[in-house]
């Protein structure tokens, strides 16, 4: 490590508030992207502020009707924990190629959200999901829509001096359902390409079916389309109806000029069979995802 | 700042730099170099050791991060005299060329048995995903670590 920094390994919340005040403090979990920014040199602070032994920031419980997860519960964890695992499966699902296992081991949820990357893999789940993002500091805790919370690439509402402590996300229905796709250049370890969070509340009622969609890795914030969100919804899904959405959703979605990993083109390109393919799964029908028209290329 | 880890079954009390990686203390301070330095970003898995049970990049541990913790590196496995059956059947397979890369994934391969006797393709190359290798080609390594299974396997 090319930089010098103090360390302390917090006790309690208190101590981390405290210490956080500290001019050049920053809260510190996995490590996985701080430790990285130093080496670049894109992050100099002067204390890293490790909170992996306050025991509610790895705590995962019901409350209120939410469940909450700790900050500082590791991507491992999203799919291993019962509760989220069984009831949120579009968050566990957003782990299973998250980097790699050794990864996965350290980074942490809070981590991933305070990082803000577009490509955040728990964040179009916990958009889908109406999540809380839980900030504690002197003034005490405040919650934030995840929405609001993240502000642009790399970029959040978190001040100085102020740390996550919890993901809350709602209760959902019982006959409710999500998944987590991606498209990237490998199936494994590499960033993804584009990223896809989908949440079907009443799965099996038309009537009552509420469709949510997210996409990540192509504009700077995820992308939601409220609209397009309430055509799928409280119908009869045909594979006409979701073809329509699909075209609409690649017509309007405007993928970063500085796109990583795939170009503006085949973002826009990918994003509705990916929409197509996450409903045929998660509706289990594979007849869903085909389309009318012949592929372009 | 002073911490006390364990290290392949010994005890040790270290002073250590708050910005070292764990990488650099096993390296430098302890003498053990089979653990290796590749990219320094934890993208290549040379550096990949057992932390508390689990597999981890040293690279982006701090090494103040594993006071009291239990540490396992490659030269924790076997004994002078006898290879652990992981390390066995990468020989058998001839899946180590140059070798660099090949006590990541060695490590990866024992937590991977640890906590799934039988992985089929898939978990394996899920669990080997993030481990980089220039020279095998992988195909020496995804049979060494299914030999490693069944090696495994015979001394229950």
């Amino acid at each position: 490590m090319n930089r010098v920094f103090d360390y302390v390994a917090c006790r309690s919340l208190a101590q981390a508030v405290d210490l956080l005040n500290q001019p050049g403090a920053i809260p510190f979990a996995g490590g996985t992207d701080i430790l990285v920014a130093i080496r670049e040199g894109k992050l100099r602070p002067k204390l890293l502020v490790d909170l992996k032994a306050i025991p509610e920031l790895s705590d995962i419980r019901w409350a209120d009707g939410m469940l909450r997860i700790g900050a500082c519960t590791n991507i491992n964890t999203l799919q291993t924990n019962n509760d989220i695992a069984c009831h949120f499966p579009v968050l566990a699902t957003a782990g299973l190629r998250f980097a790699c296992y050794e990864l996965r081991n350290r980074a942490t949820i809070g981590g991933n959200i305070a990082n803000a990357a577009p490509c955040a893999q728990t964040a179009p789940p916990l958009v889908v999901l109406d999540a809380l993002v839980e900030v504690l500091s002197r003034a005490g805790r405040r919650l934030v829509p995840i929405q609001e919370f993240i502000t642009g690439v790399s970029s959040t509402v978190l001040n100085p001096g102020e740390l996550i402590t919890a993901l809350l996300l709602p209760a959902q229905p019982d006959d409710s359902s999500g998944i987590a796709v991606r498209a990237a250049r490998v199936d494994g370890m590499d960033l993804a390409s584009v990223h896809l969070a989908v949440q079907i509340r009443h799965l099996l009622d038309d009537a009552n079916r509420e469709v949510r969609f997210c996409f990540g890795s192509v504009t700077a914030l995820p992308a939601r389309y409220p609209d397009l969100e309430e055509v799928l919804s409280r119908t009869f899904l045909t594979r006409e109806l979701i073809q329509t959405v699909s075209k609409a959703v690649a017509a309007r979605i405007a993928p970063r000029k500085s796109s990583l990993r795939a170009s503006p083109f085949y973002k826009k390109a990918i994003v509705g069979v990916l929409l197509a393919e996450a409903l045929a799964k998660l509706l289990d029908n594979p007849a869903l995802a085909c389309s009318e028209e012949e592929p372009r290329w | 700042m002073v911490i006390k880890l364990t290290v392949n079954g010994k005890e040790h009390t270290l002073d250590v730099k708050p910005y070292h990686t764990l990488l650099r203390v096993i390296r430098e301070q302890l003498g053990l170099t089979g653990t290796k330095k590749g990219c320094g970003n934890g993208e290549c898995g040379a550096c990949t050791i057992i932390m508390n049970g689990q597999p981890v990049r040293s690279c982006l541990v701090l090494g103040v991060e594993a006071d009291g913790a239990e540490i396992l590196t490659i030269e924790g496995l076997g004994t002078g005299a006898t290879l652990d059956p992981v390390q066995q059947a990468f020989i058998d397979e001839a899946a180590v060329q140059c070798g660099f890369c090949t006590p990541g994934f060695i490590m990866a391969t024992k937590a991977l048995l640890d906590r799934q006797e039988h992985p089929d393709d898939e978990a394996i190359v899920q669990a080997m995903s993030g481990h980089l290798c220039r020279c095998t080609g992988y195909e020496a390594i995804m049979r060494a670590v299914k030999k490693a299974a069944q090696l495994r396997g015979l001394n229950h």
